[in-house]
């Protein structure tokens, strides 16, 4: 059946319909699929609607506690229970809001404000897919990093979620029920209840790699044996090697992410008082709030990215020419590279299609989301 | 005297006052056009309350400070706006721009009312069973549930 033989990464770029949906029955339970990528700069997350189309949603990972506007729209605010009203992601940056902690899993979801952060992004994720007010039970598949896979002991192959990181996601997310209420800018109430029902870890690159290989009724179509995948991500430029027969997965950390160009623009413009994440926000939209006034700093972002982003390059450049395996790159720094990484191909003699695929720039910093979001579809079809 | 009668006479008598509105020739010559298919409306002046009326329930709908709702009541509001608002929908669907929410409400009804459409294929594409099998070699499965 020739539906079989196209990737998921080949529907996407159709803005095709995968014939599946989010609502998914495990173990006798409704639930609601979907993939969340827990990025440093920002936090992705893919449905699938009612069409059976990807819906992804990006949102910096920003917050802080809301403000009573006197007049005029407000922002959608968020309450978590009957905590403190918040904002998050670009509502907070437009109201001089705080990068939430990066690191590891377990430092930043053990953040007090990162189960809010995560239930406002589930809220969002889940309107924007079309789902209306209401309760609902959760799958959630959740790309967490490379490094946090590991071999279950020294003695074995099987690779397991490192006990740090399954800790913090039994302590913090798993099982949890978070009630939130969602008021827009025009002060109208919805009220939402999310179960976090199952969690399914998967390293983040994971994702890309099951969105390239995989059909959407989950059959593996490549015939490649060993693939890279680079994933140039906010805080981390990661490298991840898969070898197809039989699986074999390691991943290396090459270096920083966007985050080193991002901190060349605070310096650069320091009258606009970046943070890390308002710093990775102004980079990809370009403009940035100076002296009360919303100005373009696309002259500096290009300036940024000519020196601060060398450092990326040049090490992506090594992989470039030392590898014998086919690259998939991905994550949202091909936004910002993604010429220089091609015209870095093309001269280290790669070729597109036979020797790499540099994921299109509106789906790089979502692929992983996606890819996580079949590993519970694939998974509830097991069960 | 018969019931309906009766009640007919105790009714309170409409109490009406004058207010100005300004509208451009362009917005009555609507009114204009109007006027002839809504025969229950005698006059310009009584197309312009209806309108009106109308405008002021949407604004009820909307206002949530105090007090809510304009002092309507919400079911009394929910009332008087249900058959007045419906056409402006019809109209909305008709031209695919329906508001995004109420499409929500449907489409989560209308799943409500399905099978799940995995299990029953009828979103055309079924799973194969051995989908996840590579999936834990690369370290991804259900965390242990309790």
């Amino acid at each position: 059946m020739a539906a079989t033989h196209r990737s998921i990464l080949d529907y996407l770029n159709e803005a095709e319909s995968f014939g599946l949906s989010s609502r998914v029955t495990i173990r006798g339970e409704e639930c609601v699929a979907l993939g969340l990528d827990n990025g440093n700069d920002a936090v992705k997350i893919t449905l699938l609607n009612d069409a059976g189309k990807a819906v992804s949603v990006r949102i910096p990972t920003a917050h802080r506690l809301a403000k009573t506007f006197q007049g005029g729209q407000g922002e959608v605010t968020f309450q978590l229970a009957d905590e403190a009203p918040f904002w998050i992601g670009e509502a907070a940056i437009r109201n001089e809001g705080r990068a939430l902690r990066v690191g590891s899993t377990a430092a930043r979801i053990a953040d007090a404000r990162h189960a809010g952060f995560l239930a406002a992004t589930l809220v969002e994720a889940l309107i924007a897919t079309g789902f209306a007010p209401g309760a609902y039970q959760l799958a959630i598949g959740f790309a967490i990093p490379n490094s946090e896979i590991v071999k279950e002991n020294a003695d074995s192959d099987k690779l397991v979620v490192s006990s740090e990181t399954k800790n913090a996601l039994r302590k913090h997310v798993q099982g949890r029920e978070w009630p939130i209420t969602r008021t827009d800018e025009r002060g109208r109430l919805t009220n939402w209840i999310l179960t976090v029902r199952h969690l399914i870890p998967q390293a983040q690159s994971v994702g890309t790699f099951v969105s390239w290989a995989k059909a959407p009724n989950g059959v593996t179509i490549t015939d490649y044996d060993a693939l890279t995948i680079l994933d140039i991500g906010g805080g981390d430029l990661q490298q991840t090697d898969i070898s197809l027969k039989p699986y074999r997965m390691s991943s290396d950390r090459r270096g920083e992410g966007t985050i080193d160009i991002a901190r060349g623009l605070r310096e650069l413009l320091p009258k606009a008082k970046f943070n890390d994440v308002t710093a990775q926000y102004a980079l990809v939209s370009r403009q940035a709030l100076i002296s009360g006034k919303m100005q373009k700093i696309d002259k500096e972002v290009q300036s940024v990215i000519n020196t601060y982003g060398q450092d990326l390059v040049g090490k992506m450049l090594e992989i470039f020419q030392e590898t014998r395996r086919f690259l998939v790159i991905t994550g949202g720094g091909v936004i910002l590279l993604h010429d220089t990484i091609t015209d870095l191909l093309n001269a280290a003699g790669l070729e597109t299609e036979r020797d790499y695929v540099v994921v299109d720039h509106g789906l790089a910093s979502v692929l992983n989301s996606v890819g996580a979001l079949f590993a519970v579809l694939f998974m509830a079809a097991k069960k | 005297m018969n019931a309906k009668r009766q009640q007919s006479a105790t009714k309170i008598p409409r109490v009406t006052v004058s207010k100005g509105v300004r509208l451009t020739e362009a917005e009555l010559e609507h009114v204009r056009k109007l006027l002839p298919q809504y025969p229950e409306c005698a006059s310009e002046a009584e197309l312009l309350r209806q309108a009106t009326l109308i405008g002021v329930y949407v604004l009820a709908a909307q206002a949530r400070g105090q007090p809510a709702y304009g002092g309507y009541r919400p079911d009394e509001l929910v009332a008087l706006l249900k058959y007045r608002m419906l056409p402006a929908i019809d109209f909305l669907f008709e031209h695919d721009a329906f508001p995004a929410l109420y499409h929500l409400r449907v489409a989560t009804n209308a799943g409500a009312e399905t099978p799940t459409p995995q299990a029953e294929g009828s979103t055309g594409t079924q799973i194969v069973a051995e989908a996840a099998d590579e999936l834990s070699d690369l370290g991804t499965d259900f965390m242990d549930e309790h």
